[in-house]
C-alpha cells in the first residue's frame, strides 16, 4: 500500500475516527444515550438496593467526567403516606479512568446534594430501608462503600431522620454535612460528619437538638467514631467508640457528658430544681439490629443542685456516684449527695419505664430542710413507688444542731403520696422546753403527746404550718402537758384540717391575757362544728373553777354568733384577787363560791348565777354572808335575790339594772331592800366616824334611780329607817325614826326622836329634780347639858361641874346635790347653865352666882364655808359676856370673833371644879388668823382675883390677884400682875404663849416672905426668885427658893418622922393639866440664919443646900442638911448633936441618907449612937463607956435596964438564936443525903436521919482512904474502925492504857500482884 | 444428863417467848430491863405515887442503875458490911405510913414483895453509908470555906428572921457538916465520872 493509499486509509479511518468519535460524541450526548445511562443507573440502583430508584434526569460532562443527576428517588418499604427512604437532589459524580483498555472507572467523588434519608423502624421491628434479595447481598453497606473507593464524598445540606416506632424514637438531622476520603489503606473512608441541630425525640427526653458533630473511620467491618460530639447549649455530649457488627450493629461507645441542669431540664422532667451543672462519664452501648436497645454505665458528679417546692428548699452541694442506664431503668448504685450539712448514702433505682423509684439509703447529718428548728437528721431512708404513688420511709435520729432552736429527738415515719397519709412510728422531738411524742397515721388517727414548760417553742412550728393559729396563752413556771388523739383530716395547701381531736389538756401555771391561772385541766372534744371541754378544772390561788362547756365552730372556727353553753362552779375564789384579775379595784374580800349557767352566744352570752360570799368585807364593811341569785344578759342585770348577813342583821334585797347606751355606766336602777337586827357598831363607817355609837337599824325601802356615765339621778324612794337602843359608849342616846316618801317628784322626810326623855323633831322637802332643792328643819327641846356631856363623852366618868338644858331650832336649806350650798339656821332658844348640886364649891362662891343663861337666843348661820355667829350674849352675877363674829373655812384668816364682856371669876368653876376663883375679869378680846392656829387679840384685865388649885395646897393659893394681861396673837403678855400667896408677896412678868393647843412659858415670879404649910404640919418661909419656862408639856420651874424659917409642929420625935419620909412622896393621884408636864429645877438653899423650930429639937442650927429636880408627879431632891449643933429628941431621949449630915443622893426618888452621931448618957453610961444609912437600911452603931453589949445599950435606952441584969437573958436569947439557927441549918445538913436518895434511886420524900448514915453508927464500920499519888499510881486504904488490924492496902499502877498492875495487902496478911489487862470490844 | 436433855427438847418443842430484854451492860454485867421497871414501882411505892413507866423515866431509872452498879462493885471490892434490917426499919416504917389502909394491896398493885422491898430499903442505906465512907474521910474543911458558908447561911438567915444570926463559932460544927456533905458528893461525881469512862456501857433497845 502506498503512501497515498496508506493517507487515504489512514485519512478513511481517521475520518471514521473521528466520525465515529464524533458519532460517539454525538451518541454520548445525545438523549438517548442519557435516557439509557439513566434507565441503566436506575436498574442497577433497584438491582443492588431492592428498592424502586427514580432519577429524574441524567447528564454527563464528558469532559470533566462528571456525571450528574437529576432528582433521585429510592423507595424503601415506607408505607403509603410515609416519606420516601431516599431522596437526592442532584448526585454529581467525578469519575477517573483507571484503564480505557479495561475499561475501568472508578469514582472520583461523589457530591450529594441536599438528601433526604427517612429511616423508619416498625413497631414489629421491620424497617423501611429496601431489601435487596438475598442472593444480591454478597456483602456489607460497608464493603460495598469500600469497593466504591469514592476518592471523595461530600454530603451538602442534606436531611437524615430515623425514627423508631418501637422506643418510639426519632433522630433528625438537618443541615448534614458528611465529608468522607477515602484511604485506601484499609481500605477505609475517614470523614466528617456534621449535623446543625440533629433533633432527637425519644421518650422520656423531650424533643431537643443538638449539635452533631463526628469523626468517623468507616472500615469493612466498622465504623469508628473517633470523635461526636453532640451540644446544645451548656449540654456537651462527647462519644468515642465504634459500631460493629452490620449485620446486628451495635454501637460500644465511651462518652464524657457535662450538661448544665437547666438545659437537661428543658429535655427531661427532672424532680430537682434547674440549678447546677453535672458531669458523667462512662461507656455506653446501642442495638438497632434486632430491636432497639441500649445501655450505658459510668459514674457521675453534679454540683449546685437544688430541690424547692412550696414548704421545701433543699440545696445540695453536691452529688456523686455510679450509674446504670438501661432502656428502661437507670440506677445510682452508691449514690452520695452532700447537702444540708450532711450526706445521704444510698442506691437509687429508676425501673419500670423510670416510673418505678426506689431509693435506699442512709441520712447522715442532714440539716432539717428549711424548718425553724436547729437539728441534723440521720438513718435509713426508704422511698419505694411511683411517681404518683410514692411511699417515704425514714427512720431518723435528730440530733440537736448550733443554732437558737435546737431540736432532737427520733422521727419513724411512712409516707403514702397516693393516698397522703403520713404513718409515724414512736416518734418524739424534744427541744429545749418541749417534747413531742407522736404515733399512728395523720388523716386516721394520730396520737400526739406534748409536754412543754416553754410553748414559744411551737411557735416556729405554727408560723411555718398554721400561720393564722395563734398561742394565747404563755407557761408562767408550769408546765403544759396534752395528749390527743387527731382523727381523720384534710390537708389543704395551707393546713391540715382535722377531723375530730380529742384529748385532754393540762396546763400549770400559765398567763392568759395578762391573768395568771395555776393551772387548768379539761377534756377536750372538738370536730369542725363543734368544741366541747368537760371535765374542766382551773385553779387559780385558793379558787376552782369547774364545769363543762361547748361552743359551736364553723369549720373549727368561732365567730361572736356561735352558740354557747356552759355549767360553771366556782368554790374557794378569793373575792378580792378575782375582782383584780377582772381589773376591777374594788375594796372588797371575801370568798366565793358561785355556780352559773351561761346560754347564748359567744358576742352576747346569757348567765344565770349563784353566788355567795362568806366572810366579807366590802369597803370595811364586815359581812357574814352574802348570797344571791342573778342573771346577767347582754342589757340587763337582774339580781332577783338577794340575802346579805351580818353578825346579828340580814338584808334582803332586789334590784334590776338595765343599761341605756353601749356600756354599763348608763342605765335605769330599781331595788327593793329590807333589813333587820343590824348593829350599827358593825358598820365600819359609823364605827370610824363615831366608835363609841351602836344601836339596832332597821330599815325597809324601794326606789329607783338612773344612772348616767356613773352619775346617780334618784326618781322615787320609799323608805323607813328605825334606829333603836342608840348608845354612845356607855351613854344611852334613845330612839330615832325617819322615814321618807316620794310623791309626785317631791322627796319629803321626816325624823322623830327621843334622847333620853328630850324629843327631837324633824321634817324636810327636797324636789327631785335639777340639783334636788329643798329645806328641812330640826327641833330639840329641852336637851341637858349633862345628856350631851355623857353622850359626847360616851359615858362620862365624871359629872360635868354644871348643869343646864338648850332648847334648839335648826333649818336646813339647799340643793341636796350641791352640799356646799347647803345652809343651816340655828337658833337656841335656850341655853342654862347652872351648878351642880352635886358639887362642893369653894372660895365662897355661891349658887346664884353661878349660874349662866343667855339673855336672847343664840343664833348663828352654818354652811360649809362659814359659821357666823348672829348673836351670843350670856349673863350670870357680875357677868355680861358676848361674841360675835364668824368662822369662814374657806378664807385665809378664817377667825373673826369678837368676846366681850365681864365675869365674875367665880364662874369658872361652873367649868372646872379644880379651879376656885373669886373677883372680877374684864375681857375685851378678839380671835383672827388661822383656823387651826387663832390669834388673840385683846386684854383680860384681873381686880382682886383669887384663884386656888385643886391638887395645890390652900397655902399656895393666889389672893388679891391684880393685873393686866394683853392678849398678842398667840401670846398673854403679865403686863402686870401682884398677888399674895401664904401671906407673902408675888410679883409675875413675862407672857404665856399659846400656839397648837400648847401652852408657851415664859413666866418670871418673884416671892417675898411666902409661907407653905404642909399638912404633917411643916411650915416653911421662904424667898424666891422662879422662872416658869417651857411648854404645858414640858415645863420648867427654875430658879432658887431661900429658905428662910422652917418649923416641925409635930408631936412624933424626929426618928419617926424621918422613917416616915423615908417612904417616896406620894404622887398626886391625879395631876391637873396645869401640873402635868412640869418639872422642877430649883436650888433650894437655907438663909443665913435658918431656924429651925420644932417641939423635938432645941438650938438646932442647919444649912441646906438641896436641889429639886423631877417633876410633880415625882419630885426629886438632891444635897444635903447640915446640922452642926442642937439637941433632939430621939427615941424617947435627948441627944446632943455631934454630927448630923441628912444627904439626898438618890436621884430617882426622895430618900434621905444619914449619917448621924448622937451622944447621950444613961444611968452614968455615956452612950453613942451612930446611924447611917437609909431609912430601909439603917445601920445603928451603939458604943458605949463602960462597953456594953449592943443589946445591954439597947435595953439600956430603951427599958433603962441595967447592963448586968441582961447577961443571962442575952445568953438565953443566943441559945435561942442558935436554935433557931440550928433547926435552918439542920435542914441544910440533912438535905444532901436526901439529894442522894433522890439521885440514885428516885426517892425523894423518904427521910434520911443523917445520923443513920453517919460514919460512927456502922458496926465494922471500915473507912477507905484513897489518894491518887501521881498520875498512874493510887493507893488506896481501907481500915476497920473496930478493928484496926485488919487493913487493907491496896496499890494499883496503870501501866498504859490497857495494863494495870494492882499489888494488895489483904486483911489477912497476904500480900499479892495481879496484873490487870482491859480490851474493849 | 437427863436434866439437860429434857431441857434441850423442851427448848425446842415449845415456842420461844421473850422473857427478859437488855437494858444495858456495864462491863460484862447486864442490866436487864426488869429491873427497871422493877426500880421505878418500888420507887413509886415508896413515894406513895403511881409509877411513871415513859420511856424518858425509864431511861433516868436506867443511868441511876448504873450508877449503883458501878458504886456496888466498889462496895463489894472493899467488902463494905451491908446494912441489916434493923438499919432499914425506919425507912419501912416510913413507906408504910404512906399507906393507911395496909401495905399489902399497894405492894400487889405494883406487883412488888414486901422481901424486894426491904432489900431495896436496905440497900439504900448501904449504899448511902458507903458513900460516906468512901470519900468523906478524904475531905477536909478550910477555914475560909467555912467564913464564905458562914456568910451565905448568915445572909439566909437574916432574909427569915431579924436581928443577929449566931455568931460563926456557935455555928462551926453544922457548917462543917454541910461542907462535908457538899465535898463528899463532889468527890463522888468526880469518881463516878472515872469509873464510866474505865468501863463500856453500852444501851440496849429502846435505851439507845
Amino acid at each position: 500500500m502506498s503512501r497515498r493509499t496508506k493517507w487515504i486509509v489512514f485519512g478513511g479511518v481517521a475520518a471514521v475516527g473521528v466520525a465515529v468519535v464524533v458519532a460517539g460524541l454525538a451518541t454520548l450526548r445525545s438523549d438517548w444515550f442519557r435516557e439509557q445511562v439513566r434507565r441503566r443507573i436506575i436498574a442497577e440502583v433497584e438491582k443492588a438496593t431492592g428498592g424502586r430508584a427514580e432519577l429524574g434526569g441524567f447528564d454527563f460532562d464528558w469532559r470533566a467526567l462528571k456525571a450528574r443527576t437529576g432528582r433521585f428517588v429510592l423507595h424503601g418499604r415506607e408505607r403509603p403516606g410515609e416519606p420516601v427512604f431516599l431522596e437526592i437532589a442532584n448526585v454529581e459524580v467525578g469519575l477517573k479512568l483507571v484503564s480505557a483498555l479495561r475499561r475501568d472507572v472508578d469514582i472520583d467523588s461523589l457530591i450529594i446534594e441536599s438528601p433526604r434519608v427517612h429511616v423508619i423502624v416498625y413497631p414489629d421491628g421491620g424497617t423501611n430501608i429496601p431489601e435487596p434479595p438475598a442472593k444480591q447481598r454478597r456483602s456489607t453497606v460497608a464493603e460495598d462503600l469500600l469497593k466504591l473507593a469514592v476518592r471523595r464524598f461530600q454530603l451538602n445540606g442534606g436531611l437524615a431522620e430515623i425514627r423508631d416506632e418501637r422506643i418510639p424514637f426519632s433522630l433528625r438531622g438537618e443541615d448534614l454535612r458528611a465529608a468522607f476520603e477515602y484511604l485506601p489503606d484499609g481500605p477505609r473512608y475517614r470523614g466528617h460528619v456534621a449535623s446543625r441541630r440533629l433533633h432527637v425525640d425519644a421518650k422520656p427526653v423531650r424533643p431537643a437538638a443538638f449539635d452533631f458533630d463526628a469523626d468517623l473511620m468507616l472500615t469493612a467491618r466498622e465504623l469508628q467514631i473517633e470523635k461526636a460530639s453532640l451540644v446544645d447549649g451548656r449540654c456537651r455530649l462527647a462519644v468515642t467508640g465504634a459500631v460493629r457488627q452490620w449485620d446486628n450493629p451495635r454501637a460500644d461507645l465511651q462518652f464524657e457528658s457535662t450538661v448544665a441542669i437547666a438545659d437537661l431540664g428543658r429535655l427531661v422532667d427532672l424532680p430537682i430544681a434547674r440549678t447546677g451543672e453535672a458531669s458523667a462519664h462512662g461507656a455506653a452501648w446501642v442495638t438497632w439490629g434486632h430491636g432497639f436497645d441500649f445501655g450505658a454505665e459510668g459514674r457521675f458528679e453534679a454540683k449546685g443542685l437544688a430541690y424547692r417546692d412550696a414548704r421545701v428548699n433543699l440545696s445540695v452541694p453536691g452529688a456523686r456516684g455510679g450509674f446504670q442506664l438501661r432502656r428502661d431503668s437507670l440506677t445510682l448504685p452508691d449514690l452520695v449527695v452532700n447537702g444540708q450539712g450532711g450526706a445521704f448514702e444510698g442506691r437509687v433505682e429508676l425501673a419500670k419505664g423510670f416510673e418505678r423509684l426506689r431509693v435506699e439509703g442512709v441520712a447522715k447529718g442532714l440539716a432539717l430542710p428549711d424548718l425553724p428548728w436547729n437539728g441534723t437528721a440521720s438513718g435509713p431512708v426508704r422511698i419505694d413507688g411511683y411517681r404518683r404513688d410514692l411511699t417515704i420511709q425514714a427512720t431518723l435520729n435528730i440530733a440537736p444542731a448550733p443554732g437558737p432552736n435546737p431540736i432532737e429527738g427520733n422521727v419513724d415515719l411512712i409516707y403514702d403520696r397516693a393516698s397522703g397519709k403520713l404513718r409515724l412510728g414512736d416518734s418524739s422531738l424534744t427541744t429545749r422546753s418541749t417534747r413531742v411524742r407522736a404515733t399512728g397515721t395523720l388523716g386516721e388517727t394520730l396520737r400526739i403527746s406534748l409536754e412543754s414548760s416553754d410553748l414559744n417553742d411551737l411557735t416556729p412550728a405554727l408560723e411555718r404550718f398554721s400561720p393564722e393559729t395563734k398561742i394565747p396563752i404563755r407557761l408562767a413556771g408550769g408546765a403544759a402537758h396534752a395528749e390527743f388523739a387527731v382523727s381523720g383530716g384534710v390537708q389543704t395547701e395551707k393546713e391540715f384540717r382535722p377531723e375530730k381531736i380529742s384529748g385532754t389538756l393540762s396546763l400549770g401555771r400559765f398567763e392568759y391575757e395578762g391573768h395568771v391561772i395555776d393551772s387548768l385541766r379539761a377534756r377536750i372534744e372538738g370536730i369542725s362544728s363543734q368544741l366541747t371541754a368537760q371535765d374542766i378544772e382551773i385553779t387559780q390561788k385558793t379558787a376552782v373553777l369547774t364545769g363543762s362547756a361547748r361552743v359551736a365552730l364553723d369549720n373549727w372556727k368561732t365567730s361572736d354568733g356561735s352558740p354557747l353553753q356552759a355549767s360553771l362552779r366556782l368554790k374557794g375564789g378569793d373575792l378580792e384577787s378575782l375582782l383584780a384579775e377582772a381589773k376591777q379595784k374594788l375594796p372588797v374580800t371575801g370568798r366565793l363560791t358561785a355556780s352559773a349557767e351561761i346560754t347564748g352566744t359567744i358576742g352576747g352570752p346569757v348567765a344565770a348565777l349563784q353566788i355567795t360570799v362568806d366572810g366579807a368585807r366590802a369597803w370595811q364593811e364586815r359581812i357574814e354572808q352574802l348570797s344571791l341569785q342573778a342573771s346577767v344578759a347582754n342589757t340587763a342585770i337582774e339580781i332577783r335575790q338577794a340575802d346579805l348577813r351580818t353578825a346579828q342583821g340580814r338584808v334582803q334585797f332586789k334590784a334590776t339594772y338595765r343599761r341605756t347606751g353601749v356600756e354599763w355606766d348608763s342605765g335605769t336602777l330599781r331595788f327593793d331592800v329590807s333589813g333587820s337586827g343590824l348593829r350599827i357598831e358593825e358598820i365600819a363607817h359609823v364605827r370610824e366616824r363615831e366608835g363609841a355609837l351602836a344601836g339596832m337599824l332597821s330599815l325597809k325601802g324601794s326606789g329607783a334611780a338612773r344612772l348616767r356615765k356613773s352619775e346617780v339621778e334618784l326618781e322615787t324612794l320609799d323608805s323607813q329607817l328605825s334606829l333603836t337602843g342608840l348608845v354612845r359608849g356607855k351613854a344611852r342616846i334613845g330612839v330615832i325614826n325617819a322615814a321618807a316618801q316620794t310623791r309626785s317628784g317631791l322627796l319629803a322626810f321626816t325624823v322623830e326622836g327621843n334622847v333620853r326623855g328630850s324629843q327631837v323633831h324633824g321634817v324636810g322637802e327636797w324636789k327631785l329634780e335639777g340639783d334636788y332643792p329643798g329645806r328641812g328643819e330640826v327641833y330639840v327641846t329641852a336637851l341637858p347639858f349633862a345628856t350631851l356631856h355623857d353622850i359626847a363623852q360616851g359615858g362620862a366618868e365624871r359629872e360635868l361641874p354644871f348643869v343646864g338644858v338648850v332648847d334648839g331650832h335648826a333649818v336646813v336649806s339647799g340643793p341636796l346635790k350641791k352640799l356646799d350650798a347647803l345652809t343651816a339656821d340655828i337658833s337656841l332658844p335656850r341655853v342654862q347653865i347652872n351648878a351642880n348640886p352635886n358639887q362642893t364649891l369653894r372660895a365662897g362662891a355661891r349658887l346664884q352666882d353661878l349660874a349662866l343663861r343667855n339673855t336672847e337666843p343664840v343664833r348663828f348661820t352654818a354652811t360649809r364655808q362659814a359659821v357666823q355667829i348672829q348673836s351670843a350674849r350670856f349673863a350670870a352675877t357680875d357677868t355680861s359676856l358676848d361674841a360675835t363674829g364668824r368662822v369662814a373655812f374657806d378664807a385665809k384668816s378664817p377667825w373673826d370673833v369678837t368676846l366681850r364682856g365681864r365675869m365674875n371669876l367665880a364662874i369658872l368653876q361652873l367649868f372646872n371644879s379644880d379651879i376656885a376663883a373669886r373677883g372680877a375679869a374684864v375681857l375685851n378680846t378678839a380671835i383672827r388668823g388661822p383656823l387651826d392656829d387663832p390669834q388673840l387679840s385683846g386684854k383680860l384685865e384681873l381686880n382682886n382675883a383669887s384663884l386656888y388649885l385643886a391638887d395645890l395646897p390652900p397655902s399656895l393659893g393666889v389672893d388679891n390677884a391684880n393685873g393686866v394681861i394683853v392678849f398678842d396673837r398667840n401670846r398673854a403678855n403679865i403686863e402686870r400682875l401682884n398677888a399674895e400667896v401664904g401671906g407673902g408677896k408675888v410679883n409675875f412678868s413675862g407672857f404665856i404663849g399659846f400656839a397648837g393647843g400648847v401652852l408657851l412659858y415664859r413666866v418670871q415670879g418673884a416671892a417675898d416672905q411666902v409661907r407653905l404649910r404642909h399638912p404633917d404640919g411643916i411650915s416653911v418661909t421662904l424667898n424666891a426668885a422662879v422662872n416658869l419656862t417651857g411648854t404645858s408639856e414640858n415645863g420648867l420651874i427654875s430658879g432658887t427658893v431661900t429658905v428662910v424659917r422652917a418649923a416641925f409642929e409635930t408631936h412624933t420625935d424626929l426618928g419617926s418622922l424621918l422613917a416616915q419620909s423615908a417612904k417616896p412622896l406620894p404622887a398626886p393621884s391625879a395631876p391637873s393639866e396645869y401640873l402635868r408636864g412640869l418639872n422642877f429645877d430649883v436650888r433650894i438653899e437655907s438663909g443665913p440664919n435658918l431656924e429651925v423650930q420644932t417641939s423635938l429639937t432645941r438650938d438646932v442650927e442647919a444649912e441646906a443646900e438641896l436641889r429639886l429636880r423631877g417633876n410633880a408627879a415625882r419630885p426629886m431632891l438632891l444635897g444635903d442638911i447640915s446640922i452642926n449643933q442642937g439637941e433632939i429628941q430621939f427615941l424617947g431621949n435627948k441627944y446632943t448633936v455631934n454630927r448630923a449630915e441628912i444627904r439626898f443622893i438618890n436621884p430617882t426618888k426622895v430618900e434621905p441618907t444619914f449619917d448621924v452621931d448622937l451622944e447621950t448618957k444613961a444611968r452614968g453610961i455615956t452612950v453613942n449612937i451612930s446611924f447611917s444609912g437609909t431609912m430601909t437600911k439603917l445601920n445603928a452603931t451603939y458604943r458605949s463607956d463602960p462597953p456594953l453589949q449592943s443589946s445591954d445599950i439597947i435595953a439600956l435606952l430603951a427599958v433603962g435596964r441595967d447592963p448586968n441584969s441582961t447577961a443571962l437573958s442575952n445568953a438565953q436569947s443566943r441559945t435561942n438564936l442558935l436554935e433557931t439557927g440550928a433547926s435552918t441549918l439542920s435542914q441544910a445538913v440533912a438535905a444532901p443525903v436526901s439529894n442522894r436518895l433522890q439521885r440514885f434511886f428516885g426517892v425523894s420524900r423518904l427521910k434520911i436521919d443523917p445520923s443513920l448514915t453517919g460514919v460512927e453508927n456502922i458496926p465494922q464500920a471500915r473507912v477507905t482512904l484513897e489518894q491518887q499519888v501521881s498520875r498512874d499510881i493510887t493507893l488506896t486504904y481501907i481500915t476497920n474502925l473496930s478493928r484496926t488490924q485488919e487493913q487493907i492496902v491496896r496499890v494499883q499502877w496503870d501501866i498504859n492504857r490497857r495494863w494495870s498492875a494492882i499489888a494488895v495487902r489483904e486483911e489477912n496478911g497476904v500480900f499479892g500482884i495481879d496484873f490487870q489487862y482491859r480490851k474493849r470490844f | 444428863m437427863a436434866r439437860a436433855l429434857l431441857i434441850l427438847v423442851l427448848g425446842i418443842v415449845l415456842r420461844a417467848a421473850i422473857v427478859d430484854r437488855i437494858a444495858a451492860t456495864v462491863g460484862r454485867e447486864v442490866i436487864p430491863d426488869s429491873l427497871v421497871w422493877e426500880q421505878i414501882r418500888l420507887a413509886a411505892l415508896m413515894e406513895g405515887a403511881e409509877p411513871d413507866l415513859s420511856l424518858e423515866n425509864r431511861r433516868k431509872m436506867l443511868e441511876r442503875l448504873i450508877e449503883q452498879t458501878l458504886i456496888r462493885r466498889e462496895v463489894e471490892f472493899t467488902r463494905f458490911p451491908p446494912a441489916q434490917d434493923a438499919d432499914a426499919a425506919p425507912l419501912l416504917d416510913q413507906v408504910k405510913s404512906r399507906y393507911p389502909g395496909g401495905l399489902a394491896d399497894a405492894l400487889e398493885c405494883r406487883g412488888v414483895s414486901e422481901q424486894t422491898l426491904a432489900a431495896q430499903l436496905r440497900w439504900q442505906v448501904t449504899m448511902l453509908r458507903f458513900i460516906e465512907y468512901r470519900f468523906q474521910p478524904a475531905i477536909q474543911v478550910s477555914d475560909s470555906q467555912l467564913r464564905r458558908e458562914y456568910r451565905r447561911q448568915a445572909a439566909a438567915w437574916r432574909e427569915h428572921n431579924s436581928g443577929e444570926p449566931p455568931p460563926l463559932d456557935d455555928m462551926r460544927p453544922q457548917l462543917e457538916k454541910i461542907l462535908r456533905q457538899q465535898l463528899t458528893d463532889s468527890a463522888l461525881d468526880r469518881w463516878l465520872g472515872e469509873v464510866r469512862t474505865q468501863n463500856t456501857i453500852l444501851y440496849r433497845g429502846d435505851y439507845r
